[in-house]
């Protein structure tokens, strides 16, 4: 634990965030438009609080980006964690929603994948690279919700699934959907997206 | 004897012309016993079975069950649409128009190919674990009545389906994610 403590000091903590691109109406605004501010918002406050963290966000305002292009991004920098930051707003209590990638086994995979002597890998399979360690973060931080925001917020267990904007992240990756009734509790949102982002030393010291 | 040279070489030229048509396929020959006699499937021939169907309660985030009677015929791939059909007429998450197009069955009857008359059946506004919840509904329908099935692949206009949040261009298992 010291040691990892250690480790954790010495080198900062890169953290991609990747805002989704779609359009859901989410309250009175459109869900690309609010999911990258809520990822911008947390890159300010991580350059002016912690400062061990160092927030990437694969895309600019506006803009769309094409399929695989946030997992090409992720993979050039090799982060410490990939977080999809989804948001969505079906009128019903608010919720979180935490997700990580997995696939079925197919019975005849096109491409075959050995991580021992493959010199590359297929996009499918990408998520195998770093699965266990997806999950226990997808776990440490379904955890830590629910203890501080259990009572006001329902937070759904993590749930594997062929995740679209997770498919072809090596690191470990997660996404998590905010379903929000009104902006007006973006703050607390807000508080619990900055909570899944600091629960990250924690869960690599657990590892 | 030279008519004899001439009825030799007509009837090699005949011979040549009948191997070069018969080679690339401009004389096809069938023997009878070649001949497949391809019965168009009764769809009365069978009776009734009761189907379990597991709808979608987006609100409790749990799936309903239903009984529903399903006319079954010797054909499987029909019945298979069937028991799709009836599924869709009963839910009432997915968008209003979701129609299904076709249903395809593996030889072997492990994976199983819907395809959709839309790109997508989903509403665009909905979240994520709602999507996952209907799929389960009709992966859950389609493993209580049919065992040996394995993997769905979910098409939509003869494309995989497309949606922002899942990915669908491999197939799902039978047992779903939320199992």
């Amino acid at each position: 634990m010291l040691l990892a403590s250690s480790l954790l000091q010495a080198h900062p903590l890169t953290i991609v965030l990747d805002p989704s691109c779609n359009t859901r109406a989410v309250a009175t605004e459109y869900e690309n438009n609010v999911a990258f501010l809520y990822c911008q918002s947390i890159q300010d406050y991580c350059e002016q609080h912690l400062t061990d963290h160092v927030i990437e966000i694969t895309r600019s305002a506006d803009e769309q980006l094409d399929e695989y292009g946030a997992a090409q991004f992720s993979n050039k920098l090799t982060p410490d964690v990939h977080i999809s930051v989804t948001f969505t707003s079906t009128k019903r209590v608010p919720t979180v929603s935490i997700y990580y990638f997995t696939y079925a086994q197919t019975p005849t995979p096109t491409t075959s994948y050995n991580s021992n002597t493959c010199s590359f890998t297929p996009v499918w399979a990408a998520y195998q690279e770093q699965k266990l360690a997806s999950v226990s973060y997808a776990q440490a931080c379904y955890e830590l919700l629910a203890a501080r925001y259990g009572d006001s917020v329902t937070i759904r267990k993590p749930i594997g699934c062929p995740c679209k904007s997770l498919l072809g992240v090596t690191a470990p990756a997660l996404m998590i959907e905010f379903d929000l009734e009104h902006l007006e509790s973006s703050e607390l949102f807000q508080e619990i997206l900055l909570d899944v982002v600091e629960q990250l030393p924690h869960a690599r010291a657990d590892a | 004897m030279k008519l004899s040279y001439g009825i030799t070489a007509l009837i090699m030229l005949l011979l040549g012309g009948g191997f070069y048509a018969f080679h690339y396929d401009y004389v096809m020959v069938i023997f009878p016993h070649h001949v497949k006699t391809t019965s168009t499937p009764d769809n009365n021939l069978s009776g009734e079975r009761s189907v379990t169907l597991f709808m979608p309660d987006a609100t409790n985030a749990t799936l309903t069950q239903e009984q529903a009677i399903l006319k079954i015929s010797n054909n499987v791939r029909h019945n298979h649409e069937q028991v799709i059909t009836t599924w869709l007429n009963a839910q009432t998450f997915a968008k209003e128009n979701t129609k299904l197009a076709s249903v395809a069955l593996s030889p072997d009857q492990r994976s199983i190919f819907i395809t959709f008359g839309t790109t997508t059946p989903f509403n665009h506004q909905s979240a994520t674990y709602d999507k996952l919840l209907w799929i389960q509904g009709l992966l859950t329908t389609l493993h209580a009545y049919n065992d040996t099935l394995e993997y769905v692949y979910f098409l939509g206009s003869n494309k995989p389906l497309h949606d922002h949040e899942l990915d669908f261009s491999r197939p799902w298992p039978i047992e779903g994610f939320l199992s």
